[in-house]
Formats: structure tokens, sequence, C-alpha cells
């Protein structure tokens, strides 16, 4: 799939730099191109509930038949036509009826949306216009973040380098997030991370682009030596590293006395290959 | 410096930065390393500017953290390794230290460190 798409990772970034100013806000980013239409993104207080596109290739009730056997077409469309009549989310109405889990609702969401910002971030020209909602409809539990979209997107776009940047991460052991840089392509996409929860960065989406330059400047300054890694600690036990391997930059947290001494005999053990596609 | 620069294997320079004056306080280098120039420039720019702007949002995003502002950095280069530490009586100071990617980093940073108690308890 990803060979296909003219994904344009800038044209993503810029779209989760507009997300993070609405600050919190529920309404729609409506996306045009042109001045026309092509597609809105929902927001709930400030994260993304809902993307769709005009060229998006397989609607929400299509996935949701796909993910539950306890679903037919006759039930949706009954839940459907009544979820339309009241204004209420088709989603979670199927999820209270029983018909599909709040997982399956969930990984159908995000699948939907991702495709649909795919398709934002391959258009030339886009623009965003804010329309503020009044109220919030959407559970929270159906929302997404943006580190999370992002995830998502770099999976569909480059799988066999999440694959790889997963293995990465889970070799090392620590909290991460895996950035794909490919420096004549100027990506810079975070593609795997571990241990979510214990990630404090919120806006690493769009970091991706600074740590790469902070990646070169490193360089530089030490006349062009080839960095492996580096490590700052802020002499309380916590400590932040960057890790380079061929195609991927880690960003790893680490806390503890012993972290470090971990961290370089996992470093030593790694295999010193690229990252294999 | 000059002692435990040469009592450090590997160690090939080590030098004191006054990174608001951008000079040596004090260099000894046990043999000529093309970068010590570039890190005395580097030093501030690591500690005090915004080349580290996104480090520094991660410190700052930390639970309990005080803010950004590391302490020490180390960076290990295909060759080379530095090893940068703030002074935690006086942050304009920086004591810098190279040595070659052979060296023992656990000791580089344990024996920087003595260093660098040294140099501000005889600044003191």
């Amino acid at each position: 799939m990803g060979a296909e798409l003219a994904f344009r990772p800038g044209a993503w970034v810029g779209l989760v730099a507009r997300v993070e100013q609405t600050a919190g806000a529920t309404g729609a980013l409506v996306c045009e191109v042109d001045g026309r239409q092509l597609g809105s993104v929902l927001l709930e207080r400030g994260r993304v509930c809902w993307a769709v596109t005009r060229s998006t290739r397989r609607r929400l009730s299509d996935l949701l038949l796909e993910r539950s056997s306890d679903l037919t077409r006759v039930q949706l469309e009954a839940v459907y036509r009544l979820c339309r009549a009241r204004s209420i989310p088709l989603g979670e109405e199927l999820v209270r009826r029983g018909f599909v889990s709040p997982r399956q609702l969930r990984e159908a969401l995000v699948e939907h949306t991702s495709e649909a910002l795919v398709h934002m971030a391959e258009a030339d020209r886009a623009t965003y216009r804010w329309v503020p909602h009044r109220t919030p409809t959407y559970s929270p539990k159906y929302t997404f973040d943006n580190l999370e979209l992002t995830l998502r997107i770099g999976r569909m776009i480059h799988q066999e380098r999440s694959d790889a940047a997963e293995a990465r991460l889970a070799a090392l052991g620590f909290p991460g997030v895996a950035f794909r840089v490919a420096e004549d392509e100027g990506v810079v996409l975070p593609v795997a991370v571990r241990d979510r929860d214990r990630i404090p960065a919120a806006h690493l989406p769009c970091e991706g682009p600074d740590l790469r330059a902070l990646r070169q400047w490193l360089e530089s300054h030490a006349g062009r030596e080839s960095l492996r890694f580096a490590v700052w600690h802020d002499g309380e036990g916590r400590r932040v590293a960057l890790v380079r391997t061929e195609m991927l930059l880690l960003v790893l947290w680490l806390d503890g006395a012993s972290a470090l001494g971990l961290l370089l005999a996992r470093l030593a053990n790694l295999p010193a290959v690229g990252d294999a596609e | 410096m000059r002692h435990t620069a040469r009592e450090l294997s590997g160690c090939l320079a080590m030098g004191y930065v006054d990174v608001v004056e951008q000079r040596w306080v004090a260099l000894h280098e046990e043999e000529s390393v093309p970068s010590t120039e570039h890190l005395r420039q580097a030093a501030g720019d690591l500690f005090r500017g915004n080349r580290v702007a996104p480090i520094n949002g991660v410190f700052e995003q930390a639970p309990g953290a005080q803010g950004p502002a590391p302490r020490e950095l180390l960076m290990v280069f295909d060759s080379l390794v530095h090893v940068l530490q703030r002074s935690p009586d006086d942050p304009d100071r920086v004591l810098v230290a190279v040595f070659r990617s052979s060296a023992n980093l656990g000791v580089a940073l344990i024996k920087t460190r003595a260093a660098l108690e040294a140099l501000t308890a005889s600044e003191a």
C-alpha cells in the first residue's frame, strides 16, 4: 500500500500542528483544496474522533461488519436510521446494544480516520478551516491523540519499517519512540512506540524534524563524526537518550540509577547491521 | 585536570568552559583533537541555547521534573566520545572531555564527575 501513496509527512505534521493549535477545543477542521472541500476532521476536546474525505475507500459500517460476527447489515441499517433521527453517534449505540465491542469500534474508528487523514496529507495545497461546535458528542475513549494517529499512519505507510523499529525498541527495553529518518526523502515520522503510558512527551509527532536537526548539529560540532547515541541526564536520575541506527532515530526515556548501564549493555548487543526493511 | 586526563585511559582532551564568555577556563589536550574548538562553542548551545529544545521539552514534561537544563551529556560518535558536565555550583561552567570511542564509558563518566568536583572545590 505504501508505495502507491504520495503521502507527504510535512503535510501531516502541519495538520498535527493545526490540531494542537485548537488547544483542547471541540469542532471540525474542514480540509479544502483550492476552495473545494476535500474532507473534515472532527475534534472532541482537542482529540481527533473522526475524519472523512470524499475519497475514503471504506465506510465505517463496512469496517464494523468486517470485525463483528454479531452484527448484520440489516441490524446496522436499523441502528443507523435511529441514530440519524436522534443525532447520536452510530458506533457508540452499536456498542451499547452489544453488536460490537468497544475495542472493535475503536479499531474501526482509528482505521477509518487514519485512512482519511492520509488522503488529506496526500493533497497538495490543502488548507484547514476551523468550525467550532457547541457541545462534545463523542465519548473520550473513542478519541485519539496525535501520537497514536501518527503511529498508525506511519505503520500504514511504512509497515516493514515499523516492524523493524518495534524490534529495536523491544531489544533496548526502554519506553521510547522510533522515528523513521530518511535523509533523501526528508521523512521524519514516528513509526513505533514502546510503553506509551510511560512516555511523558505529548508533542512528539511534530518533534521528529527537530530531533533530526539536533542529531545533525551534534555531528557537525563533532567534526562530522557519525553519532551513535547521546544521553542527557538531569542530575536527578532522569535520562533521555537519542539513539541512531541506520534509518531510525530512537528517543528513549531512562529512569533509575542503573538505566544507563543497561542501555550501554543492550546497545552493545544490538546488531550492528542497518535496519532491515 | 592534566593529572585526571592522563590518568584516564583513552582521554584525549579535557577542558573547562565558561559558556557565557565562550572561553576556555582551562584546557589540556593529550592529543590534538579537531573537535575541541567546536566543542567549546557548542557547550553553550547544548546547555543554554535552543538547540536542545526538543530534549528540554521532554525533561519539562517528565513527572516531577523541575524544568529543563540537563546537567550531563554523553555523546558517542563512531570514533570519539564527548562528555559534558555542568558545574552544580556555577551553571555557566561546563567540563568537557573527549575520549577515544574505545574508552570505558562508565569509567569516563565517573572520572569526569570526579574531575568536576575537584575543579569546583579548587575554585571555591
